[in-house]
């Protein structure tokens, strides 16, 4: 997902009023539970603010991620329940064609997750659709392995769709570990944002 | 707080007199320099008890020296009034404030000792060193302004600076800014104990964009230097000049509560925009009833906030940085370290253990004499290990941290920082963020075109 449709967890600073406004963490939920929560922060906010020149470094760890799908049906359930009280949140800010269409887009987005280990999930996201006034195919596999499908069967594109890229993780995540490990650790991340100016009197507030 | 507006104008006369009602306050003081070439009379709506003319007149040219001497005429001549100003504000005559006088005051008392003015060592993006090098000869005389130029043109009238400046690293930038002072004796002093600077930018070309930052830049303010306070449109398709602002603009300001700025400069708050006219003065009647709702919104906000100011913990809030850990044994010590890392001081580090079978809770133990918290539950999911750990925290702050991501030293001061007073305690705040997999020197953070409060 983009950049910019995706907001890592650890970006957001919430005060605790808006914490407890917002309620607790959703425990049903293995998969997604962030994406629940913060969308939930977000609703009870008085306003956004992006506050550049520092960030968060957000780690691409292999299949032990909470954000890795596998084979779990735990997992696949929970998506079920997120994607639900997701489409709801946002339906209650407005209730118009183009948030429909943002549900339909979001939902096509989920359905390559469940399709096809999980018929009765996929039926349930298509009904989904269905109030939405919209329709929910059946995802595609992405060109580069769809060629697979025909000699393999979809069974083994779909492996191949998922495997992959998480072959490739694996390789390069080895690969900067090694590099990591013979570099010698990294100086308190002062490379990660620029030279700030500082004030010249220490005993201003700079709160 | 007591601002004086060093104005450089020659035309759009009513566009004036509407940025000086506006930003017209009790402390305040308006320099204004008309132009030798315009006609006085059509500026006659600008006087005031505040606003005081120069009395030298110089006839200005785009992107010549008459601008700086102008401009230093003033900065003379407010420097030298027996109200003593705290902050100068250089503003030319198509700029025009986005907030209100009273907003603006209140902006550089919080910001007291910072020198507001977009700089850049040269050479840079956009700031070549044949920039500071080109010669350009002044001169009323049409015909030796476009030999001068044409010269310019085919690259004849280099120069090196050094062979004239000596040891002083060139610097560049935008022309317009927001000195102290104390910044600005230092800038009088300094061309008058170094009367070779001003004989060398009074032949170069666009030495407004560099004199006053090749002084700054080579002094002690170099330290404490942020980005001008102007918006600009400047779109790569518009060479010389930024472009017109329009509706579109407008709404754009009407859509942040503060309107974010973000360039090679750096980022923050923009409090005048650039460039407006008298042919859309109508564009000026939404600015002010923007002003006004903005102002109405943070005094309204001051009421009910009132005493809890940036929440719970007034100016210095407690922070709680709350970190589930499942099985994190290797990467959790890094996340840690980068906890207790950061810069804001009020912090509380809780690690909640979800029944892990590795090392993560003694890893997590190892941090204790350090004042991190640690609790350990039987496993029950992320979600559970932090509602556990939301309820141990007793922060006014909640920064949430997965035990392998890692946070930049600032990230949670930088954001606390852009809180005022008078605001809500239900801004949520964001950052950039980067992917990576050990090597965090390979992680470039996202950085979006402009910040801002956005609400929904």
């Amino acid at each position: 997902m983009g950049e910019n449709l995706y907001m890592q967890p650890a970006t957001w600073l919430t005060s605790r009023e808006l914490a407890e406004a917002a309620g607790p963490w959703d425990t049903r939920l293995w998969y997604d539970d962030d994406g629940e929560y913060f969308c939930r922060v977000l609703l009870a906010s008085e306003g956004t603010r992006f506050v550049p020149g520092t960030g968060v470094f957000y780690r691409v760890t292999g299949t032990n991620s909470i954000s890795y799908m596998g084979t779990s049906d735990r997992k696949r359930d929970a998506l079920l329940v997120s994607v639900k009280l997701h489409i709801r949140y946002l339906r209650s800010l407005e209730d118009s064609e183009r948030v429909r269409e943002a549900c339909l887009q979001y939902l096509r987005t989920k359905c390559v997750d469940v399709y096809p280990e999980r018929p009765d999930i996929f039926n349930e996201l298509q009904r989904l659709a269905g109030q939405l006034r919209g329709r929910l195919e059946a995802p595609r596999l992405r060109w580069k392995y769809a060629w697979m499908k025909p000699v393999f069967g979809r069974k083994a594109a779909k492996w191949a769709q998922v495997g992959l890229p998480h072959m490739k993780t694996f390789m390069v995540r080895h690969f900067d570990q090694a590099m990591f490990k013979w570099e010698g650790p990294e100086e308190a991340l002062s490379h990660a944002h620029p030279p700030r100016a500082t004030p010249m009197t220490t005993s201003r507030d700079h709160t | 707080m007591k601002i004086a507006y060093l104005m450089l104008v020659h035309k759009n006369p009513r566009l004036a007199e509407r940025a000086l009602a506006t930003l017209s306050s009790e402390g305040c003081g308006f320099f204004v320099h008309i132009d030798r070439k315009a006609d006085l009379q059509e500026f006659s709506g600008l006087a005031a008890d505040n606003v005081f003319l120069t009395d030298q007149r110089i006839p200005v040219y785009w992107g010549e020296y008459s601008q700086v001497e102008a401009t230093m005429l003033l900065m003379r001549q407010a420097l030298e009034s027996s109200a003593k100003y705290d902050y100068f504000v250089f503003l030319q005559g198509s700029d025009y404030p986005l907030r209100s006088s009273r907003y603006i005051e209140k902006f550089f008392e919080e910001n007291k000792g910072w020198e507001f003015v977009s700089l850049v060592k040269m050479p840079a993006r956009g700031y070549p060193l044949s920039k500071i090098n080109k010669l350009r000869y002044p001169s009323d005389k049409p015909i030796l302004r476009i030999a001068s130029k044409t010269l310019g043109k085919v690259g004849l009238a280099q120069r090196d600076y050094q062979m004239y400046l000596g040891k002083l690293d060139a610097y560049a930038g935008d022309a317009c800014w927001a000195l102290s002072r104390e910044a600005c004796e230092y800038i009088v002093a300094y061309m008058e104990r170094h009367p070779q600077v001003e004989r060398y930018f009074r032949s170069t070309f666009t030495s407004d964009e560099m004199l006053v930052h090749t002084i700054l830049g080579n002094s002690p303010f170099r330290d404490r230097v942020k980005r001008s306070l102007f918006y600009r449109d400047w779109p790569l398709s518009a060479r010389d000049h930024p472009v017109m602002l329009d509706d579109a603009h407008v709404r754009l300001f009407e859509a942040q509560e503060e309107v974010w700025v973000e360039d090679q400069f750096g980022a923050g708050e923009a409090l005048f925009a650039r460039k407006f006219s008298d042919d859309n003065l109508d564009l000026l009647d939404r600015i002010d009833a923007m002003i006004k709702r903005k102002e109405e919104r943070v005094q309204s906000h001051a009421r009910i906030h009132f005493g809890r100011t940036l929440g719970r913990g007034g100016r210095n809030p407690l922070v709680s940085i709350l970190i589930p850990a499942y099985n994190a044994s290797k990467l959790l010590a890094a996340t840690i370290r980068s906890a207790i890392g950061q810069t804001w001081k009020r912090k509380e580090i809780i690690v909640v253990d979800d029944g892990s079978t590795d090392q993560t809770l003694a890893v997590a133990r190892r941090f204790e004499p350090e004042g991190v918290q640690v609790v350990s539950q039987k496993n029950q999911g992320a979600a559970a290990a932090r509602n556990h750990a939301f309820q141990r925290s007793k922060g006014d702050y909640i920064q949430w941290l997965d035990s392998d991501d890692l946070l930049a030293p600032d990230k949670i001061e930088r954001q606390l920082t852009t809180l005022r007073e008078a605001e809500s305690g239900r801004i949520l705040l964001s950052s950039p963020w980067a992917r990576f997999y050990y090597r965090t020197r390979h992680a470039l953070l996202f950085q979006a075109p402009s910040g801002g409060t956005f609400r929904l």
